[in-house]
């Protein structure tokens, strides 16, 4: 039997991965010295030799053979390359082996795979990421890795409406607890800036994708976007601990705990479990978190019920500043001027608001605690509902 | 148990069971011959590499399904029958070996014995 790993023109051959093994490997790809990877099957045999088809193909095309996307059939009636190798591989040792490329349309159907069969195996279509410290320290930039487990979804491919809403909530999160760190009512433009995440890379695992602050740290290796990240996994590390949670949510924002909610719901919809690891260019500075669905689940109903323990109460007064950018709202009665956040379901009603109307509101009262002393430090109102 | 001299040094491996139970491995020849059990390495890889536990183990399934999907994606098998064996300990080891088909299983077959003979074509 010739050697089918050593072939004229293509070299000495490595096995990669071998998918089917039946006395030996007959469906396997392999690389050659130079780097190029081939698909091969078994085709054929007779009394004499048996026949393999040897079909080139990229990285990327391969990933998508081994996650099923391309079927088996296609795999080589349909190469990337628009040719096969065709080895013939005799039994006698004294003949030499022999390899012709051939258009697929000389192939017969029949030493092809069936249609539709395919190996639907968990695949990596995507490069590994390069190591993140190396990449933070080189850009200056806070570098955050968002690693989800999208269910149902065997390639590392994520359906790219799902990933917008998911980034979008996400960047939310931060923006929110950055206008904490630098003690800003509002989310301003500044803010915004500060906290912008770009997508430097999206990666192998389960769907990996590198985030990096846009700003780089200063010479003291320290950003603010850093100080938010640093919260938002302390955040996600308290888990569901009421106590912890209640303590973090005391401190920051009412925003924050509303962002948050909606970007734990958005997750579940359609991601099973997620990890966060960030890595700093300040070496002492980085952390994970892992998110598991359960603990997601268990995390919203504290915060629902969170919100719905909070006292509210009905004011009339006057609306005297309404932003549906930052979600802001200012009303002013006979004895004070609640300032707040407008919570979603309130949106609908602002936007048909007038200023400098009189308007009945629904209002929450929520109170931030001091992190060293417990005691109350601030009290924020959320419009729930104007009428 | 007595082993072909050319298995490799911890050949069959530990972790294998005493055979038996039904098996089945697709054969070029009605009935069963013995070239239909040779050893992959003494059929293919003899010339090129030394004897491997892998390649000194035959390949078989427990289940026929397997073997019916093996001839649709691999064609090299389409003209393959499947024959059915009834294993004994006395016929050697086997250990599951998954591969795409998951009733995989390899089978080290000892020096005397005629493993054909407890075979029976069952499909053309």
């Amino acid at each position: 039997m010739a050697d089918i790993l050593n072939i004229p023109i293509l070299g000495k051959l490595k096995i990669v991965e071998t998918y089917v093994y039946y006395d030996q490997p007959v469906l396997f790809s392999c690389k050659s010295a130079a780097g190029h990877l081939y698909f091969v099957v078994a085709a054929d045999e007779n009394e004499q030799y048996d026949t393999w088809l040897y079909a080139g193909v990229s990285a990327e095309r391969l990933n998508h053979i081994r996650s099923g996307a391309i079927d088996l059939h296609d795999a080589f009636a349909d190469p990337e390359e628009g040719f096969l190798f065709q080895v013939i591989a005799p039994y006698d040792n004294q003949t030499p082996l022999q390899i012709e490329p051939v258009p697929p349309s000389k192939i017969a159907e029949d030493i092809l795979p069936m249609p539709g069969e395919r190996l639907n195996l968990k695949t990596e279509t995507l490069p590994v990421l390069n190591n993140s410290e190396e990449i933070a320290k080189a850009k200056k930039q806070e570098i955050l890795n968002l690693t989800l487990n999208f269910d149902g979804v065997f390639r590392t491919e994520a359906p790219v409406a799902i990933l917008s809403k998911i980034l979008e909530k996400l960047q939310n999160v931060i923006n929110a607890i950055g206008a904490i760190s630098v003690q800003s009512e509002r989310i301003t433009e500044d803010i915004k800036s500060n906290m912008q995440l770009s997508l430097l890379e999206v990666g192998a695992g389960s769907f990996d994708i590198r985030l990096a602050s846009t700003k780089t740290v200063d010479l003291l290796n320290h950003s603010d976007f850093g100080d938010a990240i640093e919260e938002f996994l302390e955040l996600l590390n308290a888990g569901s601990n009421q106590d912890q949670l209640k303590r973090l949510l005391g401190r920051l924002r009412l925003r924050v705990a509303e962002d948050y909610t909606e970007f734990l719901k958005l997750l579940g919809e359609s991601v099973v479990d997620t990890s966060f690891k960030w890595t700093s260019p300040n070496p002492e500075r980085g952390g994970a978190a892992y998110l598991s669905e359960p603990k997601r689940r268990e995390v919203i109903e504290i915060l629902q019920k969170r919100r719905e323990e909070a006292p509210k109460f009905t004011i009339t007064g006057t609306l005297i500043g309404a932003s549906l950018k930052s979600k802001r709202f200012d009303l002013e009665t006979t004895e004070k001027i609640y300032t707040g956040d407008i919570a979603e379901e309130a949106i609908e009603t602002v936007k048909n608001a007038t200023l400098s109307r009189e308007y009945t509101a629904t209002i929450q009262e929520i109170t931030q605690k001091s992190a060293v002393t417990d005691e109350i430090t601030k009290t924020e109102y959320q419009l729930l509902n104007l009428r | 148990m007595e082993w072909p001299d050319f298995y490799p040094e911890n050949c069959p491996p530990v972790e294998a069971e005493p055979a038996s139970g039904t098996v089945y491995r697709l054969v070029q020849h009605d009935p069963a011959q013995a070239k239909d059990f040779e050893t992959p390495w003494e059929e293919y890889r003899k010339q090129f590499e030394p004897p491997t536990i892998e390649n000194c183990g035959l390949s078989v399934h427990t289940d026929p399904q397997d073997s019916k999907k093996l001839r649709n994606r691999i064609k090299k098998f389409r003209k393959r029958q499947i024959a059915e064996g009834q294993l004994n300990p006395t016929l050697g080891v086997t250990q599951r070996t998954p591969s795409l088909e998951k009733s995989h299983h390899s089978w080290w077959v000892p020096l005397g014995t005629e493993p054909w003979v407890v075979f029976n074509i069952i499909s053309g």
